[in-house]
């Protein structure tokens, strides 16, 4: 195997080097115009660009020479140690074979003016010397990032606490770590027509399907943006169904629920410069798990797994419930409750539909001042919202104090879904099936679900149905969903995944 | 044509799609409708019916075959331009016919069940809503949406265990009475609970293609015999928990049953059970939606698909509007049920199967 390796990266060296030394007879004559026009065309391309650097000198040999790099991209002090010595110290003609004789790692030989811009942005550091019809361009990135930690909107409470960050080769890096195995696969493209962007489509061959990367590789390929700033433009320009308020593809920031993915035959899409991850293709029970539900007990996952799923239905239905059951079908209610019920609604002014409205808009709001401002403030914020406008309310008689316990319920339910784009959907859907409820009561209530479910089912991310394994039901599958059976029995992988290897394994050798 | 993919079927979907097409709205008035002639013996009629059915999908299913078209293509190939149009548009009548009916019944039920001062029309508007969406989004949707039939089925079975303690067998015996033979004729009336195996016609050149053909008819078959033998349970225990005089007066039998289950803190459950059995009746008749829209789209194969589900909804939402109260929707659902078993689910495939064996039609 690594005889493998060693042969593949020499000739991927021997061709960038056959490449350096015979470039294209078309790209040629970009550099052949005469040095110091090249500069002028460099000087005028990139005017008013203050952190360009640019660095005349004469080789010992006389010929003239500039180097460029961007300030604040390159690392200066690896520059002055390795580089700029090596190069005043050397007569012109030992650079023909830079490979040799400049020791830096990562050296590209750019024929096209475009190109070696490009380059200069991503860190590289350019040299255009009098005479030649190429630039040579050295690889000395070095800037500021983040260091990796764990990420906010994802906690676990056991496993690795390690997150992505913004440099997509640190998460290629990571993904390589934890999957040490050459079927890992980093597919590379480039999106964005002002400011080109890396994106890698990460899959493991054998187990992802040839035909998914493919329609995934098209469609990111049809892209057509100025700037791809996060993986939401990819999500977004890349979606089946764009009217849809769910989300068409999963977002993580943890590598270990990327990798998961991967041997669950999805794919991961990385955008350089952001933390997040794209999984393709998912299903919606997908949103509901996490991955302390593989690192603990599988009862007490499957009870906490079940009671996420129950969160979704209180969060969409348990407001559009109670409106119906008191504006319709209050012989439902047990009569002792009824009583009660009678009692507190016989303060409020107003119908259950716009009781419930105004809270949830209350909750709505204080949510969304909350995410905003800085976590001091924001927990002043909650306690306002929470304790006064909710005591408030009640001695006001705007809002009865059982509707207060209904909204409540249905915000922390919301609260429960580990996915917060899932969240975000779900927040919003349940005010148009409030509306139903109030005018149809219970029917109201199931022409919403009705047509709820009928979207779902007609969703589909990445060509895959999105409601399986349920509809179409795959039972094998179901095992990862309501519940979360025993590894052991989580052999098959995700049939709507199509994955080329079908089979994981059987958690333990038995006998 | 235009994309078919959003309609193609598997034979799994066709036998959901069968399943809950005959049961969903079926079921609303099976007992009344059984027990009306022949007493408390009326299940036993129940099982040639359904027999028959059998036969009659067997039949469509092999005209099908044998000219591997839907009956709209097969009539247009048989019988020429003008006659096969004209008889095109006869079956997409009877098809808006069976919508109404279906839909009109379901209305019906909601109306009684928890809206008696409601409009008729705003409430049919209301009911359809999901089915223009479903329909909008293709058969293959509305298959997988289907499914849902197996938690209704279930919770009826869940309601036998829990009523089996207050059954009284006395009431369906003896088995065979003495004017027995009345036992087992169907009334007019009850065969609208066995139409919708005839929209395999309709839908034939949307299942999925290839070496499963057999498992079609096979599943198709399957679905029918399910669909018997949760009548004749469902027209047995009616039978023996409320006796047979009490049936004959219920409206919605179904609905009683829900209605004698009491659970402790809750009391009452008929509320969740209705619930869980709406959703199955809505897309019962939206099968028949879907199948006129189905056969608009071969009859207009140029025309955008868009257009359909908007005509196939308006036009039943005008029938629910003309046919007012229970008694002329009950009508209607009488002749439709006629007519499709007869007309469109026996006679004409076996007219066209003739009439093109005759002038050498081939496939």
């Amino acid at each position: 195997m690594w005889s493998f390796f060693r042969h593949k990266r020499r000739s991927d060296e021997q061709r960038t080097h056959e490449e350096a030394q015979n470039p294209p007879a078309k790209s040629r004559d970009e550099f052949a115009m005469g040095y110091s026009q090249i500069l002028e065309l460099f000087h005028k391309q990139l005017e008013g660009c203050s952190d360009l650097v640019e660095r005349p000198f004469n080789f010992r040999s006389g010929e003239q020479a500039t180097l460029f790099f961007i300030d604040g991209l390159v690392n200066q002090n690896l520059m002055q140690r390795d580089l700029l010595p090596t190069l005043l110290a050397s007569p012109l003609k030992t650079l023909s074979d830079p490979y040799s004789s400049i020791p830096i790692s990562n050296l590209k030989r750019e024929t096209k003016i475009d190109a070696t811009i490009s380059v200069l942005f991503s860190g590289f550091v350019v040299l255009i010397v009098e005479g030649w019809s190429y630039a040579l361009a050295f690889e000395i990135k070095g800037w500021e990032q983040r260091t990796i930690q764990e990420p906010d909107t994802e906690k676990n409470v056991r496993g690795p606490h390690e997150g992505f960050i913004e440099n997509i080769r640190v998460n290629t890096a990571i993904l390589r770590r934890k999957l040490r195995t050459p079927q890992l696969k980093f597919k590379e493209l480039t999106v964005g027509k002002r400011s080109p962007t890396a994106i890698i489509i990460a899959y493991i061959e054998g187990i992802a399907n040839p035909e998914l990367v493919q329609r995934l590789e098209k469609r990111i390929e049809e892209i057509d943006i100025d700037v791809v700033q996060s993986e939401g433009y990819i999500e977004q320009l890349t979606l089946e169904n764009p009217w849809s308020p769910f989300p068409q593809y999963q977002m993580t920031e943890r590598p270990e629920k990327a990798v998961g993915n991967l041997l669950e035959g999805r794919l991961l899409v990385l955008t350089d410069g952001t933390p997040s991850v794209l999984i393709a293709p998912v299903d919606f029970f997908q949103f509901f798990q996490s991955m302390d539900d593989y690192s603990s007990n599988w009862i007490t996952a499957s009870i906490i797994r079940f009671s996420r799923i129950a969160a979704v239905f209180l969060a969409i239905f348990l407001s559009s419930f109670y409106i119906a059951v008191l504006s319709f079908h209050y012989e439902a209610i047990p009569l002792k409750l009824l009583l009660q019920l009678a009692e507190t609604r016989a303060k409020v002014p107003f119908p259950p539909v716009i009781e419930a409205f105004f809270m949830e808009s209350i909750i709505e709001l204080i949510r969304e001042a909350v995410i905003r401002l800085p976590s001091f403030i924001g927990q002043v914020i909650g306690v306002v919202g929470g304790i006064v406008i909710g005591q408030a309310v009640v001695s006001a008689g705007l809002i009865g104090n059982v509707m207060i316990v209904i909204v409540s319920l249905s915000a922390i339910a919301n609260y429960v879904i580990p996915s917060y784009d899932m969240g975000l959907s779900i927040r919003f859907i349940r005010f148009p099936i409030m509306i139903l409820a109030a005018i149809f009561g219970i029917i109201g209530l199931l022409i919403g679900g009705a047509i709820l479910l009928t979207h779902l089912l007609s969703l589909e991310s990445l060509g895959q149905p999105y409601f399986t394994p349920l509809v179409p039901l795959h039972a094998k599958n179901m095992k990862d969903t309501f519940i979360r059976a025993p590894l052991e029995m989580q052999g098959p992988r995700p049939k709507s995944n199509w994955p080329g290897d079908k089979f994981r394994g059987k958690g333990r050798k038995r006998g | 044509m235009a994309n078919t993919s959003r309609h193609q079927i598997s034979p799994g979907q066709l036998f959901v799609f069968l399943l809950t097409t005959q049961i969903g709205i079926g079921i609303l008035e099976l007992p009344r409708l059984d027990e009306s002639e022949a007493g408390h013996s009326g299940w036993m009629a129940l099982i040639p019916i359904g027999l028959a059915t059998l036969v009659c999908a067997y039949i469509c299913w092999k005209v099908c075959r044998y000219f591997n078209a839907s009956i709209i293509t097969i009539n247009r190939r048989v019988l020429g331009r003008f006659l096969g149009g004209a008889a095109n548009w006869l079956i997409v009548g009877l098809l808006i016919a069976s919508s109404v009916a279906n839909a009109g019944l379901f209305s019906q039920a909601i109306m009684i069940l928890f809206f008696r001062e409601t409009p008729t029309g705003a409430l049919a508007v209301a009911l359809i809503m999901p089915s223009f969406y479903i329909i909008a989004k293709g058969l293959k949707v509305l298959a997988r949406f289907d499914s849902f039939v197996f938690m209704a089925i279930a919770s009826l079975f869940g309601l036998f265990i829990a009523v089996y303690s207050s059954l009284n067998w006395n009431f369906i015996l003896p088995l065979l009475p003495h004017h027995w033979v009345k036992a087992f004729i169907p009334t007019p009336a009850l065969i609208f609970s066995f139409i919708g195996f005839n929209l395999v016609l309709v839908i034939y050149p949307y299942l999925n293609p290839g070496k499963k053909s057999k498992s079609h008819l096979l599943y198709m078959l399957g679905a029918l015999s399910v669909t018997m033998v949760v009548y004749v349970l469902f027209a047995i225990v009616s039978t023996a928990l409320f006796g047979e005089e009490f049936v004959r007066r219920q409206v919605i039998t179904l609905l009683d049953f829900f209605r004698r289950i009491e659970i402790p803190v809750l009391e009452r459950m008929d509320i969740f059970f209705a619930a869980i059995w709406l959703p199955a009746m809505g897309a019962s008749f939206t099968s028949f939606l879907m199948a006129t829209d189905l056969a608009l789209e071969q009859i207009f194969p140029q025309t955008s698909a868009k257009v359909f589900p908007v005509v196939v909804t308006v036009a039943t939402v005008i029938g629910i509007l003309l046919f007012r109260g229970l008694e002329q929707i009950e009508n209607l659902s009488t002749w439709v049920g006629i007519t499709e078993f007869f007309g469109l689910g026996l006679l004409w495939p076996l007219f066209v199967w003739l009439v093109g064996r005759l002038r050498g039609v081939k496939t």
